[in-house]
């Protein structure tokens, strides 16, 4: 089994000692994976690989994407697949879920991912080596984690009004513990006496007034030796400014219009003071209040500080244009974009986000697609969009909208698990017009294992009518049974598929087997059969001639004779069977007491007759057996003479 | 009712909790086996109990780090593990998709898991469907209606009831230390006589005319008469060994396939079962024969797990515990379950 490569994700190396002389051959199999195999032949395939030297010809099975098979990631596969199911009921009960629900989906979806993130990080911690793989699972994790929540604010939280800020700033103090780290380090270290000496107290400030969290800022400046409360004091004008900074929320019943007046008021009194030279004995303190004037030039000073362009938007949209909706704000992207480096140095990542900054939900997914290396998130995320309406149905190349695409493309990365049919099969249910067709399709491939796996496929399709995949899983267990000789386990399948033709083959071949041992093998499921006797006129014969068998060990003979008797007459018998039915007659003839009667016993001779006529069954047996066959029919020719003779004396 | 959800990155098809010495002892131990795997195991896992803890800080908290169920130690296992028994608190016995049986003992004191013993290619078509164990015997069915007998010393299978059932077996339990009960996929229950010398059933029972499979049976623990089933089409269907063929009473419970349904052993007034259709239900009722018969007792149906959207494939109940595993490779372990 090869590994792809990661650095090359769409190059495979296959090693073959035969591909010096000859070209390699590939198959598709279920899912993300081929099988490969040299051969000069170009008409060979898979099945048949044709011989072409004295060396052995190896297969080889490549996979590739199989990153949804780590422990961590089927637990995120089998966690949201609950979740995916749930907006969809939801989607079939109400029609569209309102945007709250919608939310609180979002919510879960991002929960199981911080859940599977934190069991990474717990792995991560816990193990003694340190592990590339766990490393690189926990930053797509992470990753993963950031977009989705920036999406979640963008694209479904977003407010009547249309203002983001608050959340976006939120979001960047979540994310990104920048603040928090610099606090912790002046809080850490003693070296310096006071947090205020240490040289990160400054950055931390900063950053702290750059996440918008003042209150936090006025706890540290509190700090410093310098600090006063009396007026025209430098730290006690920024300490008002900072408290009185208005914070806008969409919940505290205020308008925009309303909060925009006392904003500007404020942000007017910062730039006064600014200018006003309240600052200019306390350099930091100018640069702080920099800040809060939402000055352009010290965003570009405190890059090095502070992450990257998009927490730098956020942060100077927080203090220039706190009520800016999200439509406005990809007019401000390319600026820090630029100090960044311009469009050139934007990493995937960037990209992704910059593109749902842009509000282009498209672009977003196509991002995700190329440079996530997973289908779970384009697929999750497009398919709640889906119901925000803000997936346009444009077609792609496989002619099927995008959230049916993705589906079938996520779903296909599982299937090469056999594990995971249960999701698939979830999943493909909920993809739109054609999911019935993508079930059947997929529900022939699931190989059937055993019985119960064989009673859970079929419970899956009744319940999306495929009747006629429900056939063919019928058909495949029956004929695995006969393979095996479980004629009673083939019968019970026909009876399930209600197949009354392959029911009467197996009936044949019971009685066939009776005629031939003399012993039924298959009497504890005959005998149970019930009303589904009825199914098949030779299941029904096989039915009654047990019945007979039953009467007759009972030792009630009259019942036990008329019933053969009416076997025979109803010609419902095979003709290769009426050997043995005939001789079965010959004890009941045998007895004292008469069974049957002048008109009966004449029937039963006409019978041996018709089969004294038809040479032909006798042509497959053997000389003696023949021999022994025309000594019973001659034994019974006689009893039934003689049968008549009593029958008319009586 | 507490309850605790945990995601195990595995697909569980048996649940057990490890017997304890007393039934005033709370289970704290439990087994599962794993199917449609890799590579499929068995795993035991430890329980804390479900109360807070003091931490360092000198506070209580809500542990939700030891409620957890946590991995002790785990086995390898060749095939999907259908049938899975503790045999006593040492011994776990396995049925395999492969056909073999399988011995494995955990080793209290290393905390380790080992193979000790196992019995090949004794169901060659189809696989074990299930084991039920009773020391030193082991008895194992499987999808070609065979039945094999073993003493845990011994290679050789004791007694075999070979092809006796002409459809698949899918459980089976002991009744007495001589007579066995199996239900199979047309709806048959079948009780079992080992010293016979036939390898004819001592009795037939039908649940239905529609061969609807039974999927599932359990012993009522004090009127060991008793015999419950459950079906493929969600009913349990009750059974008194001592009449004749026809069912006690029959209850639509579950919408879906009844894949397993216990008695409390201690309580025998309520059974639980779990189905295809993702719930767990427990039963109650006083089994009084004559009320049960003409339909006028008393049966109450209440949900300790709601449709939780994929098949519940096992369960267990240990004092007031109960264990439950889905397909959704989750472990559900419930508190206060009676």
């Amino acid at each position: 089994m090869e590994e792809p490569d990661s650095d090359n994700a769409n190059e495979i190396v296959v090693y073959d000692p035969l591909m010096e002389h000859h070209a390699l051959h590939a198959h598709w199999q279920s899912g993300h994976s081929l099988m490969a195999f040299a051969s000069t032949d170009t008409l060979a395939s898979v099945d048949q690989p044709r011989d072409v030297s004295q060396h052995p010809i190896y297969l080889h099975e490549i996979h590739w994407n199989r990153e949804m098979h780590s422990p961590v990631a089927r637990k995120l596969v089998n966690e949201s697949r609950l979740v995916f199911v749930g907006v969809q009921q939801q989607a079939e009960i109400s029609g569209k879920p309102t945007k709250s629900q919608l939310l609180k989906f979002s919510r879960n979806y991002r929960s199981i991912l911080q859940s599977c993130f934190m069991e990474l990080r717990q792995k991560f911690e816990g193990s003694e080596e340190f592990d590339e793989e766990l490393e690189k699972q926990m930053q797509l994790y992470s990753m993963m984690e950031l977009i989705w929540s920036l999406c979640e604010i963008l694209f479904i939280e977003n407010s009547p009004d249309g203002t983001v800020l608050i959340q976006l700033v939120e979001w960047c103090k979540w994310h990104f513990p920048v603040a928090d780290d610099y606090v912790r380090l002046c809080y850490n270290a003693d070296d310096y006496g006071s947090p205020a000496q240490h040289p990160n107290y400054w950055p931390a400030i900063y950053t702290l007034a750059l996440q918008g969290r003042t209150s936090e800022v006025r706890e540290m400046l509190k700090l410093h030796p310098a600090f006063q409360t009396q007026e025209h004091d430098p730290f006690a004008s920024i300490d008002e400014l900072l408290r009185k900074m208005p914070i806008f929320s969409y919940h505290q019943s205020q308008s925009t219009n309303e909060f925009e007046m006392k904003w500007r008021h404020w942000h007017d009194e910062c730039v006064k003071r600014f200018y006003g030279g309240d600052f200019d004995t306390m350099p930091n303190l100018k640069t702080l209040s920099r800040i809060l004037c939402g000055d352009e030039g010290i965003i570009q000073e405190l890059t090095e500080l502070y992450g990257s362009w998009y927490q730098m938007l956020i942060s100077y949209l927080y203090f220039k244009n706190p009520t800016i909706s999200v439509s406005e704000l990809h007019y401000h992207t390319k600026a820090f974009i630029d100090i960044f480096g311009g469009q050139s140095e934007l990493g995937p990542l960037d990209r992704i986000l910059l593109a749902a900054f842009k509000f282009d939900v498209s672009q977003v997914i196509r991002e995700c697609c190329k440079h996530l290396g997973t289908w779970w998130l384009p697929t999750h995320l497009a398919d709640l969009l889906h119901y925000c309406d803000l997936v346009p149905l444009s077609i792609t190349e496989s002619g099927t909208n995008v959230r049916e695409h993705l589906i079938v493309e996520y779903t296909s990365s599982l299937s090469n698990f056999d594990s995971f049919w249960p999701v698939v099969v979830d999943y493909l249910s909920f993809c739109g017009s054609l999911s019935n067709h993508y079930l059947g399709l997929f529900v022939q491939r699931i190989p059937l294992s055993s019985e119960k796996k064989a009673a859970k496929v079929i419970r899956i399709c009744e319940k999306r009518g495929l009747l006629k995949e429900v056939e063919s899983i019928c058909r495949q267990m029956k004929m695995k049974s006969m393979q095996h000789n479980r004629l009673g386990t083939a019968l019970s399948w026909c009876i399930k598929a209600n197949d009354s033709s392959f029911a009467m083959i197996i009936a044949d071949k019971m009685l066939k087997e009776y005629a031939r041992t003399g012993l039924f093998s298959n009497i504890d499921l005959i005998d149970y059969l019930g009303s589904s006797v009825l199914m098949s006129e030779s299941l029904t014969f096989l039915g009654k001639y047990r019945d007979f068998h039953k009467l007759y060990a009972a030792e009630k003979f009259k019942d036990a004779g008329q019933l053969l008797l009416n076997l025979l007459m109803s010609r419902k018998a095979p003709l290769d069977f009426w050997p043995s039915l005939l001789m079965d007659c010959l004890p009941l003839l045998e007895r004292n007491n008469l069974i049957y009667d002048v008109e009966e016993t004449t029937g039963l001779l006409a019978c041996l007759n018709v089969l004294d006529q038809k040479q032909k069954i006798f042509d497959s047996m053997t000389e003696i057996e023949r021999e022994n066959q025309e000594k019973k029919m001659k034994h019974l020719r006689l009893a039934l003479t003689n049968n008549l003779a009593k029958a008319i004396v009586s | 009712m507490a309850e605790c959800l945990t995601y195990v990155s595995q697909k569980i098809h048996k649940i057990r909790w490890k017997p304890t010495s007393t039934t005033i002892q709370k289970s704290e131990t439990f087994a599962t086996g794993s199917y449609e795997d890799l590579a499929n195991s068995i795993t035991i896992w430890g329980v804390g109990h479900m109360t807070g803890v003091v931490n360092q800080d000198k506070f209580e908290v809500a542990d939700l780090e030891n409620s957890q169920p946590r991995r002790q130690c785990c086995c390898k296992i060749p095939g999907d593990v259908n049938g899975m028994e503790f045999a006593n608190s040492e011994i776990i016995v396995a049925g395999l998709s492969s056909g073999a049986v399988y011995l494995v003992r955990l080793e209290s004191q290393s905390q380790e898991l080992n193979v000790q013993f196992n019995w090949e290619n004794l169901h060659p078509y189809g696989g074990s469907t299930d084991i039920a164990a009773n020391l030193p015997e082991i008895v194992s069915v499987g999808e070609d209606g065979t039945i094999h007998i073993m003493r845990i010393d011994s290679k050789r299978p004791l007694r075999t009831f070979a092809h006796s059932d002409s459809c698949p077996i899918t459980q089976v339990q002991y009744l007495n230390t001589h007579e066995l009960c199996t239900t199979n996929t047309v709806g048959q229950l079948r009780i079992w006589d080992v010293r016979s010398p036939t390898d004819a059933p001592t009795r037939v029972m039908s649940s239905s005319e529609t061969l609807v499979a039974l999927r599932c049976v359990d012993q009522h623990p004090t009127q060991s008469y008793i015999l419950a089933s459950g079906g493929s089409d969600g009913c349990v269907t009750l059974f008194d060994i001592r009449k004749e063929c026809s069912p006690l009473t029959k209850l639509q419970i579950h919408d879906e396939d009844i894949w397993e349904l216990r008695f409390h052993r201690t309580s025998p007034s309520y059974i639980f079962s779990c189905s295809e259709d993702g719930s767990v239900r427990r039963l109650n009722s006083s089994f009084e024969m004559k009320a049960l018969s003409l339909g006028g007792s008393n049966i109450d149906v209440s949900e300790l797990v709601p449709k939780c959207g994929s098949s519940m494939n096992s369960l267990d109940v240990s004092g007031t515990r109960m264990l439950c595993a889905t397909d959704a490779e989750s472990v559900y372990v419930i508190d206060d379950v009676i």
